[in-house]
């Protein structure tokens, strides 16, 4: 994470909506960088914040309704500063992006093929011709069979699988150079949701580029990712490389992410602990710690931090790895030592 | 396709059946006694009354009338006895019990009227009310929206029988600016035509503007909230291709909708707008059939509201398949 | 005759009611109108005395166009058909003439006279009214330029005994054939006309079972407008007929509009009432009553030679009556409508509580729904002002909201049942329900229960003998200027059948019947007027039958080019036969 020339670097992002009942923090001082080749898994409950900060690095807020502080740096350019013109350059064509739900998130009166070809028209003054070339090639690419004649075809002729691959071809037609994908694999199927992993993983090698994968699913990011963004209430609470997060998490909310997901290898019995609470209000967050309320380990009373004040995220003692909590190091990696005696949460 | 339409053609027959069953039953269910309404405000003496039915026809079975009637729109026949019947052909929807005069004579004077009163306001409508609405969401909270918003609301809560009437009052006989509503033939007078319809078009097609306004104003709204809007966003295209191209595109089906309905049903709300502006339509004339127990005239514009509300519903049906590749007419 | 409000509204009653003024009312002289009861009631030319041609209108200018402002078309025009007023004012003053006609005075209160119009008098009889004889003049001649003959004139009154003339009045063909069998003739082809024939081209002769006096107005009406038999198409009938006056059919456009030009085979010289000053008239079908008001209010452009058909608007009254300029061009007076409220003779039977009942109804509550004072005046007799021989008098004088002291004078020691009052179930209809309930429970003097009767049941409920209302609203308009047309139907008690009455308070008094029955046989109807004048004042004063609530008032507007137009008394709409527009 500490490489010179991250693709894209995003400093101290603050996102804020003013709306009837306050002002909402949606993102609140999150940094973080990802190289090309490399793959940044973001994740989080909804309402953390994640789809809010991989919309900013798009330029697809409104500017006149969200207050954007801080720095995004996409190829050393600030496209905070950049003017609406300029960003959609940026947008399909260095940055692209893959949704969660392909069936809304494809135009239902356009055939696939228009779409992607529109998608590659925008960025390439080429003709019609080329342009449809081009994306069934793509189709071909991410293995659409018969690609020519699917090309014609309306999304809602479309399998669930092979429209996430169409929206990936979509996305892909321009050769982005970071491809964020936000929950691209969460409204399908397991056994198709491997193959989209293995495909999406497949032409980031081919392409070199930079994937920022937003999830709720730690599951996908163990198999994906090379580094690891928790984000909770809107700030990041743990971060670090997937080998360092998963396996020896620090912060009690990514405890409870961990232990609320099945194990691929665990016991079929094993009791889901699903994380008490709801998540916080991002208009009105628990003060101290946002995840204080939710937290049994939570300190409180006496002058003792957790309500009182914001922890920092501070680099523990693993490379890369850093943690905002108030617990002392020493205790957090001896309560996870516990737990996972008691449970067998992490392989 | 072929298959649909001749589906949907039988539905709308049987539709029309139960339509004309039903107004005729409730015809003579309900307080209609065209014999002594002739009569006028006396006591008719029987006979009197007695020789009015017969003339009419009206002294058979309801049944046999029914029928009467019906086998008339199919083959025709002749209406009264000897050489006195007068030769009705098909489609035959009977003759005036006032008048004697075929009915479809009468809807034929009418139906020029009501038709460009329709179309004309119909055209004015959607065009301003689409655009109002769809601006006004484009630019949401500004003050074409607000405006927009005001004059929905506004629109709505007026009735055509009040601003009609006041914009007559005012602009037409008081400022003298504007020309006063009435019908001439576009075949013989084209500018007297625009001239004498430009009013009803006006207040009918501002006032139903609102709904459109208020409606495209949400539907627009919705639309631009929808994923693959952000998608066509995302990739990089133009404010104006992803309004026009992937957000107005994908609200028209509705929008289709509406106006399609509208239309359809213009021709029930005719009686209001041609009675505010007077103008010699097929709704005025059902209002005076109405008031006058007319039943021939009733049950032809009764009919002919109600077939324009079934075509309609068709051709919006085929619009659909035309519009949204997902939907298939079967 | 049929008033075209009324027959359109078909509640006629609840029109009545509701039509009637304001509060401030205090006219109760009607302003003169009205016949005046020192000049002769009505003058029947017998003679054939009235000039030929009609003496010019001072003033009057040839050309123009006359534009008349209607809602709605005529019902009919094919003549045997018409029973409206307004298709026989217009009808009869512009294109159908008749046998005989009315002359109506130019000067209100003037006497109506009934004179020969295509006949030279207003009949013949030598046998008291059983066989009335009628010469035609010479020249009359259709549009076409063929000469009408007697034969013309009684295949038109063929017609009114058959299909064609349903819908129209049948006093002529009931006295002539009471079964009704004949069935006009377009189906009883060659038989001849009951009580009808033709001697030679000249002479139309009509033969009775019993003497009628009222032949001659019988024969004012379209049913003895000629039709040539040759020319007759029984599918065209309505809108392709000859005209026999001084216009003709130019152009007709059903429900939007009627041109009528100049009829060049129509000779002044044979016509003691028409002109044919206008080179145009034009009937615009398609303007209601609001429009009409403001277009003949403001009287610009075709619109300044231009008659409103309907009454001035109701929201536009109060601004026509306060401009002097614009009251000018006001056609307004008395009507032959009359409205009353019947208290049923066999159960209201005390003279003492009808009389208290009359005393006790709101008169300016009437008036004021109705419109106001210019539309509406309170009524103390049974004929209406514009009836031959109607007198003025009040029986029971009181101020225009009632006299409750008066009535309990009256009810000292009396009691009533709760009284019934039935109304038809329209918007009007309860209102005017809702002013008798209030005008007779004042101080609890009665109590009347209400009971609504569906619109298509009403005349025949309260029409039938026996039925269970004491207190029933009516409106009547007279079918010819006589008062049998009015006494004679409403207050005679041998006529009274089971069903179909417009004797609505069963009034049956001998000696009425008899004096009735005496009237009606006078063949002298000028000096039968002043007769029907004094029994009204005698009913009224001895048996109350009904209580007179208003007279209905003519009140519309003609534009700044119309000359020549006054009211007529007897259809209240603008006379058109001395119409003309001016320069």
């Amino acid at each position: 994470m500490a490489d010179q020339n991250p693709y894209l670097q995003v400093k101290d992002l603050r996102v804020q909506f003013k709306t009837e009942d306050g002002v909402v923090k949606a993102v609140d001082g999150v940094s973080f960088a990802v190289e090309r080749g490399k793959t940044l898994g973001i994740v989080g409950e909804s309402g953390s914040g994640k789809s809010v900060t991989s919309l900013s690095i798009m330029g697809l807020h409104n500017r006149k309704r969200a207050a954007m502080t801080g720095e995004i740096l996409v190829d050393g350019r600030n496209i905070l500063n950049l003017p609406e013109e300029k960003l959609r350059e940026v947008r399909g064509q260095q940055v692209s992006m893959i949704f969660q739900d392909p069936l809304s998130a494809l135009h239902p009166f356009y055939t696939i093929g228009h779409q992607i070809v529109e998608a590659h028209q925008v960025h390439h003054k080429v003709s019609k011709k080329e342009s449809r070339k081009r994306a069934i090639e793509m189709l071909d690419r991410v293995g659409i069979p018969q690609p020519a004649k699917r090309a014609d075809q309306y999304p809602h002729e479309f399998s669930g699988g092979m429209r996430q691959r169409a929206m990936i071809a979509m996305s892909l037609v321009n050769n982005p150079n970071l491809i964020i994908a936000d929950e691209p694999t969460t409204a399908l199927d397991v056994t198709v949701q491997a193959q989209i992993l293995d495909l999406l993983l497949d032409l980031q090698r081919e392409f070199n580029s930079a994937i920022i994968m937003i999830t709720h699913d730690l599951g996908v990011i163990s198999q994906i990712a090379d580094d690891v963004l928790v984000m909770y209430g809107g700030r990041a609470v743990e971060t670090g490389t997937v080998e360092s997060v998963m396996r020896r998490p620090q912060h009690p909310y990514t405890w409870g992410l961990l232990s609320s997901v099945p194990s691929l290898h665990g016991d079929a019995n094993e009791d889901l602990v699903p994380i008490k609470g709801n998540p916080p209000s991002l208009i009105n967050l628990p003060s101290g710690c946002a995840f204080n309320p939710r937290c049994r380990y939570a300190m409180l009373g006496d002058g003792r931090p957790c309500d009182l004040e914001i922890p920092q995220l501070l680099q523990v003692q693993e490379r890369g790895h850093s943690v905002a909590c108030h617990l002392p190091e020493q205790e957090r990696v001896q309560t996870y030592q516990q737990d996972i005696a008691h449970s067998g949460v992490a392989q | 396709m072929l298959r649909y339409l001749i589906k949907r053609s039988l539905i709308a027959v049987i539709t029309l059946l139960m339509i004309s069953i039903t107004t005729f039953w409730l015809f003579f269910a309900g307080s209609a006694n065209p014999a002594a309404q002739m009569c006028g405000a006396k006591a008719c003496d029987a006979a009197k009354i007695e020789r009015i039915n017969k003339s009419l026809g009206l002294k058979d079975p309801i049944h046999e009338q029914y029928g009467r009637f019906m086998s008339g729109i199919f083959t025709g026949r002749e209406i009264g006895e000897g050489a006195d019947a007068i030769k009705c052909p098909a489609p035959c929807l009977g003759v005036s019990f006032r008048t004697s005069e075929p009915v479809l004579d009468i809807i034929e004077r009418g139906l020029p009227v009501s038709a460009s009163i329709a179309v004309g306001s119909a055209v004015i409508s959607v065009l301003l009310g689409v655009s109002l609405g769809i601006a006004s969401a484009l630019k949401r909270g500004g003050w074409l929206d607000k405006f927009s918003i005001g004059f929905a609301l506004t629109g709505a809560s007026l009735q055509i029988f009040f601003l009609g009437l006041l914009l007559q009052m005012v602009l037409v006989y008081q400022l003298k600016i504007w020309d006063r509503p009435r019908y001439v033939p576009p075949s013989e007078d084209f500018l007297g035509w625009l001239s004498g319809m430009s009013l009803p078009w006006v207040t009918l097609g501002v006032l139903s503007a609102a709904t459109y306004a208020r409606f495209a104003r949400a539907e627009m709204l919705e639309i631009l909230s929808e994923d693959f809007v952000r998608t066509a966003r995302a990739k990089g295209l133009t404010p104006r291709a992803v309004n026009i191209k992937h957000a107005l595109r994908a609200s028209l089906s509705s929008i289709v909708t509406i106006f399609g309905l509208q239309l359809g049903g213009l021709l029930g709300g005719a009686a209001i707008t041609e009675t505010t502006f007077d103008m010699p339509g097929i709704g005025k004339l059902a209002v005076k059939a109405v008031g006058d127990d007319n039943l021939p005239i009733v049950m032809a514009t009764v009919l002919l509201a109600a077939f324009f509300v079934v075509l309609f519903n068709v051709i919006v049906d085929a619009m659909y398949a035309v519009i949204d590749p997902r939907v298939k007419l079967s | 005759m049929r008033h075209r409000v009324r027959a359109l509204a078909i509640s006629a009653l609840a029109i009545s009611l509701a039509a009637a003024g304001c509060s401030k009312t205090t006219n109760s002289d009607n302003k003169g109108e009205g016949a005046d009861s020192n000049k002769k009631a009505i003058v029947v030319d017998k003679e054939g005395k009235t000039p030929v041609p009609a003496p010019e209108v001072e003033g009057a200018r040839k050309g123009g166009q006359l534009l008349i402002l209607q809602d709605g078309d005529f019902e009919h025009l094919s003549p045997q058909q018409i029973y409206v007023g307004d298709a026989i004012n217009y009808g009869t003053g512009l294109f159908h003439r008749t046998l005989t006609a009315y002359k109506e005075p130019v000067k209100q209160g003037d006497a109506i006279e009934v004179v020969g119009d295509l006949a030279t008098n207003a009949g013949v009889t030598t046998d008291g009214g059983k066989t009335w004889k009628f010469t035609l003049r010479d020249g009359i001649k259709f549009e076409d330029g063929s000469p009408i003959t007697a034969k013309d004139v009684v295949f038109g009154l063929g017609l009114s005994y058959g299909k064609f003339g349903v819908q129209g009045p049948q006093y002529l063909q009931a006295a002539a054939d009471p079964k009704r069998e004949y069935q006009g003739p377009t189906v009883d082809k060659g038989k001849p006309v009951p009580g009808v024939k033709a001697e030679g081209d000249k002479t139309v002769v009509i033969t009775l079972e019993k003497p009628e006096q009222a032949v001659p107005y019988w024969l004012t009406y379209p049913i003895s407008t000629p039709v040539q038999e040759s020319k007759f198409n029984n599918e065209k009938y309505e809108t392709e007929f000859q005209s026999s006056g001084p216009y003709k059919i130019k152009e007709y456009k059903r429900d939007s509009h009627l041109i009528l030009d100049r009829n060049p085979n129509w000779d002044p010289k044979t016509d003691p009432i028409r002109h044919q000053y206008p080179d145009t008239v034009k009937f615009d079908f398609s303007v209601n009553r609001q429009n009409q008001t403001q277009r003949v209010m403001a009287s610009t452009g075709e619109d300044a030679a231009a008659i409103a058909v309907s009454d001035v608007a109701q929201e536009n009254l109060a601004t026509v009556a306060a401009d002097p300029e614009l009251e000018k061009r006001v056609i307004q007076g008395a009507t032959p409508y009359a409205n009353y409220i019947n208290m049923n003779y066999d159960r209201i039977k005390d003279v003492d509580v009808r009389r208290a009942l009359v005393f006790m109804y709101d008169k300016s509550a009437a008036i004021k729904n109705a419109g106001g004072n210019k539309v509406a005046v309170p009524s103390t007799t049974l004929m209406a002002p514009v009836v031959p021989g109607y007198k003025k008098y009040d029986a029971y004088p009181m101020g225009e909201s009632g006299d409750v002291a008066k009535a309990k004078q009256l009810m000292t020691g009396k009691k009533v049942e709760k009284l019934t009052y039935c109304f038809v179930n329209t918007t009007n209809g309860q209102k005017a329900a809702a002013i008798v309930k209030a005008s007779f429970e004042r101080d609890n003097v009665f109590q009347v229960a209400l009971k609504p009767i569906d619109r298509k049941d009403y005349y025949t409920t309260i029409g039938k003998k026996g039925n269970d209302c004491d207190l029933v609203g009516s409106g009547w308009g007279q079918d010819w200027p006589d008062g049998e047309s009015t006494l004679g139907v409403l207050f005679d008690g041998t006529l009274i059948k089971d069903e179909g009455n417009n004797n609505y308070s069963y009034f049956n008094e001998p000696s009425i019947n008899a004096e009735l029955k005496k009237l009606r046989e006078m063949t002298d109807r000028e000096a039968a007027a002043k007769a029907y004048g004094e029994l009204d004042e005698k009913i009224m004063k001895e048996f109350v039958p009904v209580i007179p609530t208003t007279y209905t008032r003519h009140y519309s507007l003609i534009g700044t080019k119309v000359g020549g137009a006054f009211l007529s008394p007897l259809y209240s709409q603008v006379n058109v036969t001395r119409i003309f527009v001016k320069a």
